[in-house]
């Protein structure tokens, strides 16, 4: 009985509308139904990030300073706006974020500390950097394993991550605040001693403490001796070095003794019972190193080759049973 | 028809203006309300900090009296006087609100809340010598409020020296934070009426307190405290100090006439009780607490919370080096 | 084409809309899935929970405001969204359709007259905003009775089970949820009613539909009747507000089905802004009924507190959850948080938690796959009415920025030592200790001299999650409870 009315033109133009503004809400929440929910992004990224914990927080330096901006965040593609050149060294080591925060003193702002937050993915390459920059003359910390302050700067190193705090002007008072940060990054990160597996390698004997050196390239002069970490031992007045590297490319070996003798070194005899092990005499430098499928190792020191032996012998039994 | 079409039209422009308005108040409505912060929504807590500082000037050698007697009125009376008289503490038109431990709804005779007696003798005071203004007696009790006041006596004696009672409504309580504390932070307190008044007495009996070894003047502002405050039972002695930090009293009352040595703090019996006739009254509740501790056969540092209360300087646990003024009241 | 074509379009597709908003509540990103998709469209457009929640709260969540377009609509077109939106106005009105579609048209017009009895909606419309108005018994209760509320309340708890616990598409194990019988009692009684009369909840009950009666009495275009009219009165046959377009039509009560324009032969009714004394725009009201209503409302919320309601400080509420006063000023009982919950764990409240707390988020760790999920905050981002409020992952897990916060406490767990395992029968068991997930855990053992291991709680590490209660191998009750007390809550 419908059909008998006439098409009213109004009606129509008015059902159009309808149908055309339907047309448009199911378009906006097709459109909308892309952009995810805030809280559902954070939940994929919950899922997918083991822990994205957060360390610089407002109240890292305590009562009486204040963050002067908010946390930036780098990556390793933007690192080198932050940090310029330096930043091949952390590239080189595994880097993987840096956050950093200014905070000034709320009585006074032009006393403010710059938090430098660095997660190098591993203790060992947050040691290289760490050790890498390390000044020979600055002031350990006794609160920590790792760490030492200048008078404007605090540097620390806590599992994998590596702190630097550089101040405003050398002033005590911050330098203790900067300490006290620091203290609470390391209560924080709860890392605890630095777990480093490559360092339990080293033998404990005789170590002189504090010696532990991560020497990024060109070690000893050799181009081919890379990423190696080196410590200092006392035997008798003298004073040798072992060296250590993972994961060494397998020609290292032999580059390393090639560039030895290539320099006037002369073979010796090295009296040890471990396989691919060799022995240089360089002008009164003894070098002793060995490589397994893990490891390119050696001991060196201007003392006699057998004041290298046992540490040597030390050092390769336990490498080669790993 | 043209003058339908009139009378229409004007209708449907004053129909479309009064939409037009509508929408439009609306929309300034929505405006003005709209908040995308839900914590902006809530009532923002008004916190305070702390109370007033009730306490008058010092005068050496009379910060605490001990009066020997069996007769709460005399000794209490004769404790006051020792100190100066109440018009020491008491300036003519002052307000003056008495804190008894009202604890219990129980009779006076077993001892678990102030004695009538003191009340009574304390308002009288205050109203004639002191020429106080008004005296209010309060106090946030265990048991049921309205039956503490009436079993304990202390409505009668305030009806009778004409105090005024003031139970523990829930519109008096305000959240309180105390400056670096650990308990009370944010911690629902009879605040509004401490607010009013211009001075606060504190009157507690030497009570036995299995949490706390004694509950004495200190442990008394316990009364002031709303909200699930049995949750400090856990860490009393910090509760007790942190009290005794936020309240600085005008005058303290220690009754020690009858100690209640076991069972603490509800008692039960009068054998609960032993007599030792003794009313203290100090401006400095550390000591005066000090010295009830010895009426217990305790001493001072046995009671964490004095010891601590000493280290944050509220007072002294050596009450012999204030040099107490002793009296005897004779029946 | 007729409007009516056009309206019937538009019914359907907001039905199927709201339908498939809440299919897609599910935490995920394929396209059936949580996404972007705007769930909560149908609850911000409601101006009566915009109304509503500004009453008891004074603000106006910022969400809400979507609010004002459908408030906007109707003071300019009238009730267009009972006609063309409300999915549960189109259930009734199909359902209704069903019902006496074999009525001739003589029984249709004489069940479709207008009755002053339907104006009772409006009361109960005053009655709920005078509630939810009083201080210091603040109580939104506009949910029970609100249809967009109820509506999405009966498909999350109700309907989307039913259908998804047969393939378990959505979920992968069964959603239970515990007053269901109390909403399907309520959703058939609504439903069964329009076999007495079509569209029964939206002529006597509807407190949205009033509010939009009252809002419409200005609008610019409406419907009106011409001199063409012959009398015949079969414009009134298929009205589904009961407006009585035959006579003088009652505005407030048109929510504009178009009928009328389809039923009228002689071209009388048309849809413009003519004035016509043929109308009335306010609806009819007496004095005596307001102010019963008025005096209703005062008294209706202290009453509903009196009757069975502990202390509603008793519930576990889900994280962020304001403090109770503040969360009950919001609550508008929708179920979206329950709906989204990952792990069903977040439940409607039954009258036993007093009435005013019926339909309200409670935490019941014995029912769905495992307690609060850590890594989860999706209550809070889902409530329409911010009653609980958004948290970051940070916040509820006390990391970062609120380290020094500590993690949001939903509750603490207590051991019932009568029930426990080693504690009440010496059987070892530390189920509870070994699924703690916080760390260090917040359930510790001590070992007795007879080797026996005993969980203690350590209340100040235990954020309430009731993973362990939903753990207990005891069966019926749990051995280990999480008790509302330390519950982290917004306090006033």
């Amino acid at each position: 009985m419908a059909e008998k009315i006439k098409q009213n033109p109004k009606q129509s133009i008015i059902s159009c509308l309808i149908i055309a503004a339907l047309v448009i809400i199911a378009v906006a929440i097709g459109f909308k139904q892309n952009y995810f929910t805030q809280f559902n992004a954070d939940i994929a990224d919950a899922a997918n990030e083991t822990e994205k914990a957060v360390f610089l927080t407002d109240s890292l330096f305590g009562e009486g300073f204040a963050p002067a901006a908010g946390v930036e965040n780098y990556n390793s593609d933007n690192l080198y706006e932050k940090i310029d050149g330096k930043a091949d060294l952390y590239l080189t080591n595994g880097f993987l974020s840096l956050q950093t925060c200014r905070f000034a003193e709320n009585s006074s702002l032009e006393n403010w500390a710059e938090v430098y937050f660095y997660d190098m993915g591993k203790p060992e390459n947050a040691f290289a950097v760490y050790s890498t920059q390390k000044r020979s003359d600055a002031a350990s910390l006794n609160w920590t394993q790792f760490g030492y302050s200048v008078s404007d700067s605090v540097y620390v190193m806590f599992g994998k991550y590596y702190v630097e705090i550089f101040l405003s002007a050398e002033d005590g008072k911050l330098l203790n605040s900067a300490e006290s940060a620091g203290k609470r990054i390391s209560s924080a990160v709860s890392a605890g001693k630095s777990d480093m597996p490559l360092m339990d390698v080293f033998p404990t004997e005789n170590l002189v403490a504090d010696s532990f050196k991560f020497i990024s390239a060109d070690a000893f002069g050799c181009s081919d001796l890379k990423n190696i970490f080196t410590s200092k031992y006392n035997i008798g007045d003298k004073t040798i070095t072992v060296f250590l590297s993972t994961n060494a490319p397998a020609e290292t070996y032999d580059k390393y003794y090639r560039f030895l003798l290539d320099n006037g070194g002369e073979e010796l005899a090295h009296g040890l019972t471990v396989k691919n092990c060799k022995a240089v005499n360089l002008f009164g430098s003894i070098e002793l190193f060995f490589y397994t499928d893990k490891y390119f190792a050696g001991v060196r020191g201007e003392t006699e080759i057998e004041n290298l032996r046992p540490i040597a012998e030390k050092l390769f039994k336990k490498i080669s049973n790993d | 028809m043209t003058d339908e079409n009139k009378i229409s039209r004007r209708d449907f422009l004053a129909r479309a203006a009064k939409a037009g308005v509508s929408v439009a108040a609306f929309s300034a409505a929505a405006k003005l309300l709209c908040e995308s912060d839900v914590r902006k929504m809530l009532p923002m807590p008004e916190i305070f900090t702390g109370f007033k500082d009730y306490s008058v000037p010092a005068m050496a050698g009379k910060t605490m009296s001990i009066v020997s007697g069996a007769d709460r009125t005399q000794t209490v009376s004769k404790a006051i006087e020792l100190l100066g008289g109440i018009d020491r503490f008491v300036k003519p038109g002052e307000t003056v609100l008495l804190k008894p431990n009202v604890g219990f709804a129980r009779p006076a005779r077993i001892g678990a809340t102030s004695h009538p007696d003191i009340i009574s003798e304390i308002t009288r005071l205050c109203y004639e010598h002191g020429k106080a203004k008004k005296v209010y007696v309060m106090d946030n009790p265990i048991n049921d409020p309205a039956s503490c006041f009436e079993l304990s006596g202390i409505s009668a004696a305030a009806a009778k020296s004409g105090a005024e009672i003031i139970l523990p409504r829930e519109n008096l309580f305000r959240p309180v934070s105390l400056k670096d504390g650990k308990l009370i932070q944010n911690w629902p307190m009879l605040y509004e009426p401490m607010k009013r008044v211009d001075k606060v007495i504190g009157i507690a009996a030497v009570k036995n307190h299995a949490r706390s070894g004694a509950s004495m003047t200190m442990k008394n502002w316990y009364g002031l405290l709303g909200g699930g405050r049995n949750n400090f039972h856990r860490d009393i002695n910090t509760i007790i100090v942190e009290l005794a930090t936020l309240v600085k009293p005008t005058l303290v009352i220690l009754d020690g006439t009858d100690v209640m040595m076991t069972n603490g703090p509800t008692g039960g019996s009068v054998s609960d009780l032993k007599k030792t006739d003794i009313m203290i009254a100090g401006c400095d509740q550390v000591a005066v607490d000090a010295f009830g501790a010895t009426l217990l056969d305790m001493t001072p540092q046995s009671l964490p919370y004095l010891i601590r209360a000493e280290e944050l300087k509220l007072g002294t646990t050596d009450y012999k080096a204030l040099k107490p003024l002793y009296a005897e009241v004779k029946a | 084409m007729k409007i009516t074509a056009a309206r019937k379009l538009s019914q359907v597709f907001f039905l199927t809309l709201l339908v498939w908003l809440c299919v897609v509540e599910t935490l995920g990103t394929k396209f059936f899935q949580l996404r972007g998709w705007p769930v909560n469209i149908f609850l911000q457009l409601d101006p009566l929970t915009a109304i509503a929640t500004a009453v008891s709260t004074h603000k106006l969540f910022a969400p809400l405001l979507w609010s004002l377009a459908t408030i906007i609509l109707t003071i300019l077109l009238g009730r267009f969204f009972c006609g063309f939106v409300c999915p549960f106005g189109t259930l009734h009105q199909f359902v209704s359709y069903l019902a006496h579609k074999n009525k001739t048209a003589k029984e249709l017009i004489a069940i479709h007259q207008y009755h002053k009895t339907q104006n009772i909606k409006y009361y109960i419309l005053l009655v709920f905003l005078i509630a939810a108005a009083l201080p210091s018994v603040q109580n939104l209760q506009i949910g029970l009775l609100d249809p967009l509320p109820l509506f999405t309340r009966t498909v999350n708890i109700l309907l989307l089970p039913i259908a998804d616990n047969v393939g378990n598409v959505l979920s992968a194990t069964d959603r239970l949820y515990k007053t269901a019988p109390l909403v399907l009692a309520v959703f058939l009684i609504f439903t069964l009613l329009n076999f007495i009369l079509p569209r029964f909840f939206c002529r006597f009950i509807c407190p949205l539909g009033a509010l939009f009666g009252l809002l419409n009495r200005f609008s610019i275009w409406r419907i009106n009747r011409n001199s063409k009219c012959t009398d015949c009165k079969m414009c009134n046959k298929r009205c589904q507000g009961y407006c009585q377009p035959s006579e003088t039509i009652k505005l407030s009560e048109c929510l504009l089905c178009c009928n009328c324009l389809d039923d009228c032969k002689f071209d009388a009714i048309d849809f413009n802004t003519a004035s016509s004394n043929t109308i009335q725009s306010e609806p009819d009201l007496s004095r005596r009924g307001v102010l019963a209503a008025g005096f209703t409302g005062l008294l209706a919320m202290p009453a509903f507190k009196l009757i069975a309601a502990p202390n509603s400080e008793q519930i576990v509420r889900p994280p962020g959850a304001l403090s109770e006063q503040e969360f009950a000023k919001r609550c508008i009982k929708c179920g979206q948080c329950m709906r989204i919950c990952p792990t069903n764990v977040i439940q409607p409240c039954g009258i036993e938690n007093g009435l005013t707390n019926l339909w309200t988020p409670t935490m019941n760790n014995r029912m769905g796959t495992s307690g609060c999920q850590l890594d989860c905050v999706a209550c809070g981002y889902i409530c329409p009415t911010s009653a609980i409020r958004p948290l970051t992952l940070s916040e509820k897990l006390g990391k970062g920025n609120f380290a020094d916060k500590g993690p949001i406490k939903i509750g603490t767990a207590v051991i019932d030592h009568a029930k426990c395992l080693p504690w009440a029968f010496g059987v070892p068991c530390i189920v509870c200790q070994e699924n703690c997930p916080v760390s260090p855990k917040a359930i510790h053992i001590k070992t007795t001299e007879s080797g026996l291991q005993l969980p203690y709680i350590d209340s100040g590490k235990c954020i309430g999650c009731g993973i362990c209660q939903h753990e207990c191998p005891v069966s019926g009750d749990s051995a280990v409870v999480v008790k509302p007390f330390g519950q982290t809550r917004e306090k006033n």
